[in-house]
């Protein structure tokens, strides 16, 4: 199984919309014309963004670039869970 | 004709190509080239093989232990250089929006402006508006947001009445690069800060949403007084999200009345 074969999943993803409903109920379906093995199916049904980054090669990539203003006087310029938190207590403790 | 600007900075929100918008999408397609901060490579794919535009990847200008103000200056210099040799637009894509929490995009417009050339800025999707979706967030009850670091520095005062969103919590406490994890002294002193304005058993949230449109988005709850137990699982783009502790009462009692009052109404309106 390559890599490719994943990104590939990935780029279905983002394009096709019922593949990507199907991936997302169906996703044994889904992906059964991809030969992927069991643990990169795994990894995909998983939801583990973290473990598909590592399984691609990305793992530890920044994703994002810091303000980094520090070198500047001034600047320029209950459990939350399956929850949102309009719906929970606004006053979490006292 | 003239070009009506040289250089686009525009933000490519962050579920891959999912995320373009038409005008982001339409810049990429007239670019001679194309400078990118977004590390997933589906993307890539997508404006070197479908648009046919040359991408440059301007992630490895990123050294560890490098200071990450000198590498956004190169950066910067790179894109500027580019489009003063191009007969086309040049672009420089980035993760997210292009003015929430980016120091190249700020350093080209100010560059640019300096040699003469034309910038347009086009906003992309941040992962704070995919958070508030996500976590159902509306900012209209009050918000404080701060880059984690910066928060510490200058010792904002934060209303704990007032929620509050740490950013880029992952890189805290320092303005060098590095892709190692974080030990649990990391968290100390804002933990200690933290604890000046809210309870020992507050309960916080390390956010993060998904880039992939079949992954979960992370939402973990912990006790602020055990901040540095989290070290592990904080990562470059979590943010850091303090619920408020107490509620602010109503100030204005007369007001309050009034924003319901149809005579006040007619007061206030022409």
């Amino acid at each position: 199984m390559s890599h490719q074969q994943l990104e590939e999943v990935i780029r279905r993803s983002m394009e096709d919309e019922a593949f990507l409903d199907q991936l997302i109920t169906e996703p044994e379906e889904a992906l059964r014309d991809f030969g992927l093995t069991e643990d990169e199916v795994r990894v995909i049904t998983s939801g583990d963004e973290i473990r598909l980054n590592e399984v691609i090669g990305l793992g530890g990539r920044t994703a994002c670039i810091n303000a980094n203003k520090y070198h500047h006087s001034q600047h320029k310029g209950g459990t939350i869970t399956g929850q949102k938190p309009d719906l929970l207590p606004r006053v979490v403790s006292e | 004709m003239p070009l009506p600007f040289h250089i686009y900075v525009v933000g490519l929100g962050i579920v891959g190509t999912r995320q373009l918008t038409k005008e982001v999408d339409f810049a990429l397609r007239k670019s001679e080239l194309v400078f990118l901060l977004f590390y997933q490579k589906v993307l890539h794919d997508y404006i070197q093989k479908e648009l046919r535009v040359p991408v440059i990847d301007l992630h490895e200008e990123y050294t560890e232990g490098g200071d990450r103000l000198e590498t956004y200056h190169k950066m910067a210099k790179r894109v500027i250089d580019a489009a003063a040799t191009a007969s086309r637009p040049v672009t420089l894509g980035v993760y997210g929006h292009p003015t929430v929490f980016v120091t190249p995009t700020r350093l080209i417009q100010e560059e640019a402006s300096r040699r003469g050339f034309r910038v347009k800025v086009l906003p992309g999707l941040s992962s704070i508006d995919c958070i508030f979706a996500e976590i159902g967030f509306d900012p209209g009850t009050g918000i404080h947001m701060y880059e984690a670091t910066d928060f510490l520095l200058r010792r904002f005062t934060p209303d704990p009445a007032v929620p509050l969103f740490l950013w880029q919590i992952g890189a805290l406490e320092t303005g060098l690069y590095t892709a190692r994890p974080s030990r649990g002294e990391r968290f100390t002193r804002l933990r200690e800060y933290l604890l000046r304005f809210y309870p020992y058993d507050h309960i916080v949230y390390l956010l993060r949403t998904a880039t992939y449109p079949f992954t979960r988005s992370e939402q973990h709850a912990f006790r602020l007084s055990d901040f540095e137990k989290q070290h592990s699982r904080v990562d470059p783009i979590h943010t850091l999200y303090v619920p408020p502790a107490r509620e602010q009462p109503l100030q204005d009692l007369e007001l309050g009345e009034q924003v319901t009052s149809k005579e006040h109404l007619e007061k206030i309106v022409l």
